[in-house]
This record gives structure tokens, sequence and C-alpha cells, in this order.
């Protein structure tokens, strides 16, 4: 195996192939507190790609339950356990958070995927750990959510007292995936006919359709199960990154990068998607007014999703507020505590870039803040908060302003009829 | 795993197993999805029915938790600060600028 750095893990790891990076990378923010689990984006992404025959089971981007959910089923516990299996109680991550942009999370002590693959795995060519999910674990794509429970055996009737099941005081969140385009991505390592391949305009990670024989090999590797096998024509598919629409391609776009399908259905506004620029070790090139590169590495609210396996994922998460500390942690690293500090108090710059989500379906590739007046200070659940006129704007590729947003104290004019009425 | 019958001694079917929480999660859930709703120009009764609707599973969970005057008092709270503020976008005029070649009416590459 080759050495290939990787960021997340702050440290070189082991990796099938030598490290190759596109000149801009597909990767996206999503923002944990703001998902009401409406599923749109679920539907958008079915309702173009994946509605025909053979793709009953097959949902690209998906919103599932934690911790009791997951599509398919247990798919991150059960990769963790076999992680924990090839390296019993030494998964974890040493040094501290820095600013430094190879090393933001320490180190992690443990064994990737592909590390764990060489000490247990045989035959040699076997190159990542992972498992095959059963059809079972595929079939409930939403399972453990709003679950209306029918009589066994009753079909096509809903039990008259479901309505009245315990329900379990605990917290849970709604955890929306797509694929995260990796920057060493499983599949493409584990696939024997090189069928699956990152394109070096976007880093997008697509299966070439006449090169792939179905055998199985990226279902099993990918550790987030975003490779998909589809019976009735024995080849594997996985989100596309609504690749036409980034392009610039769509007609729709009118020729200007558009966020993917998933990301302009969502009516939460959590989800912002780019392309980052990346440099020759693959690693983030400083791009400070880029509002995914201001996300992850200036603010660094948002964090990868298991950067532990190491594939390291483009898909970054704002962690949500309310959940259990250790819990976060496994999830997505030690970042977790900064990222809630600074999450629970924002600052201006962050409130301005928050504005940016969802207020248009072009990319945003650079951002500015126009600062206004203070309107308003005052102490909220304990802490002050000042809340800015400010104005942020868009811009897009070719550095044309896309629109701007503007925090506003709205002044009402009593109109002249209704002068002297109260 | 099998769906329909699980296997209880199965460590990783959760099915029913209560994940322990502190007792100011609820309070703290019912406090972001307020704080991110009101920023994001939700006016403070189409935030109780977000609470109140319980298609939002989360937000619902919180509203039958803590009780309709508690979810009110923070969502108020909340108004507070974030309800004196709207935000106005304005978007630049939407024209073409790259004419794509190729492309028939329907939008397939000739």
């Amino acid at each position: 195996m080759s050495q290939v750095y990787n960021w997340q893990l702050g440290r070189e790891m082991s990796y099938p192939y030598e490290g190759k990076f596109p000149d801009r990378q597909f990767a996206f923010v999503f923002n944990i507190n703001r998902c009401i689990a409406c599923q749109t984006c679920t539907m958008a992404c079915k309702s173009t790609w994946t509605f025909s025959k053979g793709q009953e089971h097959m949902w690209w981007a998906n919103v599932e339950t934690k911790p009791y959910g997951g599509y398919p089923q247990s798919w991150d516990v059960k990769i963790l356990e076999l992680l924990h299996e090839a390296n019993p109680d030494r998964q974890r991550w040493n040094g501290s958070t820095s600013d430094d942009l190879k090393t933001p999370y320490g180190r992690f002590g443990g064994k990737t995927i592909f590390e764990a693959a060489e000490k247990t795995l045989q035959p040699a060519s076997s190159r990542v750990l992972g498992y095959l999910p059963s059809d079972e674990e595929w079939n409930s794509p939403n399972i453990y959510e709003d679950n209306p429970v029918g009589k066994r055996g009753v079909p096509n009737k809903l039990n008259e007292t479901g309505a009245e099941l315990p329900v379990h005081s605990t917290w849970f969140f709604y955890l929306a995936r797509i694929c995260n385009h990796c920057t060493y991505p499983a599949c493409l390592a584990a696939c024997p006919r090189k069928a699956i391949y990152k394109r070096p305009e976007d880093g997008i990670v697509l299966v070439d359709q006449r090169e792939c024989r179905g055998y199985r090999k990226c279902v099993e590797a990918c550790p987030y199960k975003k490779v998909m096998y589809r019976g009735n024509t024995r080849i594997a598919e996985k989100c596309v990154a609504c690749y036409p629409r980034v392009e610039g391609t769509d007609p729709e776009s009118n020729g200007q990068p558009m966020e993917t399908r998933c990301m302009a259905a969502c009516i939460g506004q959590m989800r912002l998607q780019g392309l980052v620029k990346m440099d020759s070790e693959g690693t983030w090139a400083e791009d400070r007014y880029n509002p995914l590169y201001y996300l992850v590495h200036v603010a660094k609210v948002a964090l990868p999703l298991y950067p532990q396996l190491g594939t390291a994922p483009n898909g970054y998460y704002i962690p949500p507020r309310w959940v259990p500390k250790a819990y976060l942690r496994q999830m997505f690293g030690p970042g977790v505590e900064g990222a809630l500090e600074r999450y629970n108090n924002p600052d201006r710059e962050l409130l301005a870039v928050l504005q940016l989500f969802r207020r248009s379906h072009l990319i945003i590739f650079r951002y500015e803040v126009e600062e206004g007046p203070m309107i308003y200070e005052g102490t909220y659940r304990g802490r002050t908060v000042r809340i800015y006129n400010d104005t942020v704007i868009a811009f897009g590729k070719n550095r044309q302003e896309l629109f701007r947003t503007t925090v506003e104290e709205p002044i009402h004019v009593r109109d002249s009829k209704h002068q002297n009425s109260i | 795993m099998p769906y329909l019958d699980p296997d209880p001694s199965d460590p990783q079917n959760l099915i029913g197993v209560e994940v322990p929480a502190g007792e100011e999660t609820h309070l703290e859930m019912a406090y972001v999805f307020a704080e991110e709703f009101a920023r994001l120009g939700f006016d403070d009764q189409r935030l109780l029915h977000l609470f109140r609707n319980p298609f939002y599973r989360s937000a619902h969970r919180t509203f039958e938790a803590l009780g309709e005057e508690k979810i009110k008092s923070i969502i108020q709270e909340v108004f507070l600060v974030w309800g004196r503020v709207r935000l106005v976008d304005r978007e630049v005029a939407k024209e073409p600028l790259v004419q794509l070649e190729g492309l028939n009416q329907n939008g397939g590459k000739r």
C-alpha cells in the first residue's frame, strides 16, 4: 500500500493507491440543528435518480434517526465494531485540536479501515475492512422513525392502540446523508476492475457502469454504505452528486455551477454545498472567504462524519447541540467541544455565513460581509448577544454577485388614513 | 438481523433501549429548534405550529415533554432576541452568462 496524508487524522495512512487530488473538491456542510426529517431531500433525489425498476431499495440521499436508525440498519455500529475487533481499545485520538490545516483535530492513533485490513484480512487482495449488509438491513430505510405498528400477520391494518405506544424519554437527532465523495474512497480502493473513479475537475466519485461487473466489493468496502447493488442490471450504483448541475451543464443552471437536487430541495435550509480548492498534498488550499472553508477551517463548526474510518469524507456536519458529547465525539471526532462552543456563541461573521444556507441554488465560491450598525445588545440565556445590521454578499464562479442578504430592523409606518388611530 | 423477529440479546438491536440523556436535553432541543427557525424568519405562530405538529417528531417530542406553556415561554424568550430582525434577500437578476451550445429544446445533448 502507498502512504498518503489524511489531514482529518493528522497523519499519513496506508491506501492502496497513490494520492491524486482534484483541482476542486465537491464538499458540503449540513447543519443538524436545523433538520426536522421532512425527507424532502430524500424524495428529491429519489424522484430524480432512483425511480426505476431494480432501484426500489436505493436511497442515495436519506435521513436517519440517530442513535436508533440507520440505512442500512446499524451501518455505523457494525463498522465501528469491526474496527474495535481489529484493534481492541486502541481506536483513540491523541493530541489536541489546533489551527494547523494538517492537524486540525489532533492525531488519530487507531487503525483506519485500510490499515485494519492489512492486519486482519486474507487474502492479500482484500484491501478494505468492511461487510456486506443483508437484504433485511437495506429494507427499512427509515426504521425507527415514526414507526406505526400493525398486528403481526394482519396486512393493511394498523394497530388501533399504536398511537399509545410508550414514548422513550431520550435524545435523538436526524442525520441526513449522501455519498461523501471521499478524498480516499474505500469503494474505489476495493474495486478489482478499477471501475470506480474520482473526477479530477470536482472530485466526484462515479461508477463506470460499462466496467462494473457487480462483484459488490465496493458495497462491502464503503463504510458509509453509500454504494448500492442493483439486482436487475447486476451492477453497482451510487450518488452521482447531480454532476450535470455541479458542472453547470444542466439546462436549468444557465451555465453556472449549481447545487445538487437534495441541497436545493431542503426546506429546513440546513444544507450548503460547494467546490473547495485542494492543494497538491490533499489538504484544502487556503481560501479564506469560501463559505465551506470558513465553516470547516476558520470557525471550525463543521466536522467530518466518522473521520476515524480514514476515507477523508467531504461531508461536514454542524453537530446537534443537545446530544451527549461522548456520542458526538465518536461520530465527529475531537473537534466537537470547540464546534459546539463556537456555534452556541456565534460571532458576527459566523451569523452572516449561516445566512448563506439555501439563499440560492447556485454554488457560492466566495462571500463578503459588509458591516452595519449594531441594532441589539442584550442577554439571552445568560450570555451577551449582539445583533448587527450586516449584509452578506455571495459571489459565483465568475466572481459575479449572486445575492445579498441583510439583517434589518423592520420599520413599521402607519398609513396616513390611520395616522391618529390606535 | 431479522426485522420481524428481533433477538433481544443482540447488542446491535437497539429496539426499546433508552440511551441516557441529561435532564436538560428536551429543554436544549426546544431552544435549538426555536432559535434556528426564528433566525430563518418563522413568526411565533408558525413556530408554535412546528412544535404542535406531530409530524415533526423531534420538535413535537419536546412539546410533549415540556408542555405547551413552557414551549410558548421559550418561543417568547427567543423572539425577544431573534424576533426583532428580519432578513432581506436581494437576488441579482438571473441572466444566462454562458450560452450553452449543442443542447436541444428538451435539454438533452444532440
